[in-house]
């Protein structure tokens, strides 16, 4: 083979690989994804569940309009949108949500999966093995496991000292490390132990306080109430 | 002309470049599907037979010093018979290598590509292989030499970074489903030691011929031992009854992977290796088909066929309609192909080339 066919055949080849992989093909980069960070399950009116998607903060304005304040910046980053929406598996109200959002929703970011009590009632091997099959969830993703509905969960889990609240979701469980009011406990671990002849699944039992709902905690702040290990697949 | 000759370390590693490439697709998981619970027993069993396999065929080789299985058939049966033996390889090796790809294509779109049409994926591949064939043999040689022990290496890391996710009680009942799925149904496992194929090529690639028999078995334990690592991961973790990711099992496994903080989302690390051992695993069966090729046409030179065969590859990659299609072959169809060409077909031609070389020696005098 020639030389200049040689040089000819790698430019094209490199040309093509340039155009397959470069974000403007597949339009997959962070402008087309909405990342997940927080899912809530709860029991739907009209269709078997109510999904609650968290979304990340929106981007924090430009370098020009950063004059605010720290303090309202931190607001800004801790605040996130969350969509509900009612279908009857995970997977199908990803599918709906997508064609309602103009993002593709990404689990990779996906840092606590929230199911309502009365949803654990009921079981909820099926979502857990649906979010296993994923390959977008990680095995550490936390799953709680809410005495209040998952969606006012979410929306009441405005950290205090923290900015962002995929930081939040991600240290929290960090404090059964030196305390015994809270477990780690995540998606694979449950999993694990969901499928295992000699042990039982548990999660994070958690609640939130709110005006509305008094019976739990009387702490102004949203926290996890407590822990306990939940008998239950 | 290409005369490289095989060190014992290099051929012991292209016999593992087979099972390596296998493995990072759903071999594990569909060997655990057939004899569940008592799959680690299962290959401890067919490691034996595997073994006594190889002694058999390198038995049967000392009669036919420096010959391969082409060389033999052209002995027993004329070129006619040579060149069927060659093409039915040829098919082999290709298609088998193919349809794998288009499966590891398919995964890897569903992980990190899902707007990138499969084609580019399959490309990305298919360009190796004319390059490494430009190249001389020796090139695919080292790269394997070197990537299949950082693959080896990554599944002992695997298996000790996961070990706290192990349930070693799931290897009970030893027998799984019993003796029989174990011992009769299970001894389709075999097809997992994909790298005999290669054995009936190697002799007179050798540079010391005489150490086949020593190499093979070696390939053979090291390859076992391989299994042992990798069925274990998936047999501890995953509980075998219940149906869990069909896509690449090891990357699942490699998910779990963490260390604190800092180290998160090392399963990228392991893909990439995989990655680049599926690329070897390509290079090794184009050079050989192309080796299998010059011998049963008798050109002096594979270079011009180097497109053409790429092009081919390419084709029947994107042939299955689908995942589940190719998925299929991989999992239903490969199976007896395997076992049909390399445990029956060659073996019988073996021995009857071996009665004949006995009868014309006992005639002579």
């Amino acid at each position: 083979m020639s030389k200049i066919t040689r040089t000819i055949f790698i430019i094209t080849i490199t040309l093509v690989f340039l155009v397959a992989f470069s974000p403007s093909y597949n339009s997959l980069n962070i402008d087309n994804l909405a990342y997940v960070v927080g899912l809530g399950i709860d029991l739907g009116e009209n269709e078997k569940y109510k999904f609650s998607f968290q979304f990340s903060p929106k981007k924090s304005s430009s370098k020009s309009n950063s004059s605010s304040s720290s303090e309202e910046d931190s607001e800004q980053n801790a605040s996130s949108t969350i969509n509900t929406i009612e279908a009857s598996s995970i997977d199908t109200a990803i599918n709906l949500m997508n064609s309602y959002l103009a993002k593709k929703i990404n689990l990779s970011h996906c840092k606590v999966v929230v199911f309502s009590e009365e949803v654990a009632y009921n079981g909820i091997s099926d979502e857990i093995y649906t979010l296993t099959n994923n390959s977008e969830v990680r095995p550490s993703t936390s799953v709680v496991i809410s005495k209040s509905s998952a969606e006012e969960y979410l929306n009441n889990s405005s950290p205090i000292l923290e900015n962002m609240i995929t930081k939040y979701y991600e240290i929290f469980p960090h404090s059964s490390k030196y305390t015994g009011y809270i477990y780690n406990a995540t998606l694979g671990d449950f999993y694990s132990n969901l499928v295992s002849i000699d042990s039982e699944p548990y999660a994070i039992l958690g609640g939130v306080k709110n005006e509305e709902n008094s019976e739990l905690s009387q702490n102004k702040e949203n926290s996890i109430s407590s822990n306990n290990y939940l008998n239950r697949s | 002309m290409d005369k490289t000759k095989l060190g014992t370390f290099e051929a012991i590693t292209l016999i593992l470049s087979f099972v390596v490439a296998h493995t990072v697709l759903s071999l594990p998981k569909a060997l655990v599907d057939v004899t569940k619970s008592s799959t680690l027993l299962n290959i401890l069993y067919i490691t034996v037979l595997a073994v006594i396999f190889v002694y058999l065929i390198c038995f049967l080789f000392k009669k036919f010093p420096g010959m391969d299985i082409l060389d033999i058939s052209e002995y027993l049966g004329g070129k006619i018979f040579k060149n069927i033996v060659g093409f039915i390889f040829i098919f082999y090796f290709v298609i088998s290598a193919c349809i794998f790809l288009r499966n590891f294509a398919e995964c890897l779109e569903i992980v990190y590509y899902p707007s990138t049409d499969i084609i580019f994926i399959v490309l990305f591949f298919i360009i190796s292989i004319p390059i490494t064939s430009k190249l001389n043999f020796n090139a695919s040689l080292r790269a394997n030499l070197i990537i299949v022990p950082l693959v080896l290496m990554s599944i002992v890391f695997l298996f000790f970074a996961n070990i706290r996710y192990f349930t070693p009680q799931r290897i009970f009942p030893i027998l799984g489903n019993g003796f029989k799925d174990t011992f009769i149904v299970g001894l389709t496992n075999i097809y997992s030691f994909s790298g005999i194929a290669l054995i009936y090529f190697l002799p007179p690639l050798l540079k010391e011929p005489s150490k086949l028999t020593k190499l093979s078995v070696t390939g053979i334990i090291i390859s076992s031992i391989y299994l042992l690592f990798v069925v274990s991961l998936i047999l501890f973790m995953f509980p075998v009854f219940v149906s869990l990711d069909e896509v690449l099992p090891l990357y699942t496994i490699a998910t779990y992977v963490e260390f604190g903080s800092f180290f998160q989302r090392l399963e990228s690390v392991f893909l990439l290796i995989w990655l680049i051992s599926f690329a070897c695993y390509l290079s090794i069966i184009a050079n050989f088909s192309f080796k299998i090729f010059k011998k049963i046409t008798l050109i002096k030179d594979t270079k011009p066929i180097i497109y053409p065969f790429a092009i081919l590859a390419l084709g029947i990659a994107l042939l299955p309609k689908n995942y589940a299609i190719s998925k299929m072959y991989e999992t239903k169809i490969y199976p007896y192909i395997m076992i049909g060409i390399v445990f029956f077909v060659s073996l019988a031609l073996l021995l009857i080339a071996y009665i004949k070389k006995r009868k014309g020696e006992k005639l002579n005098e």
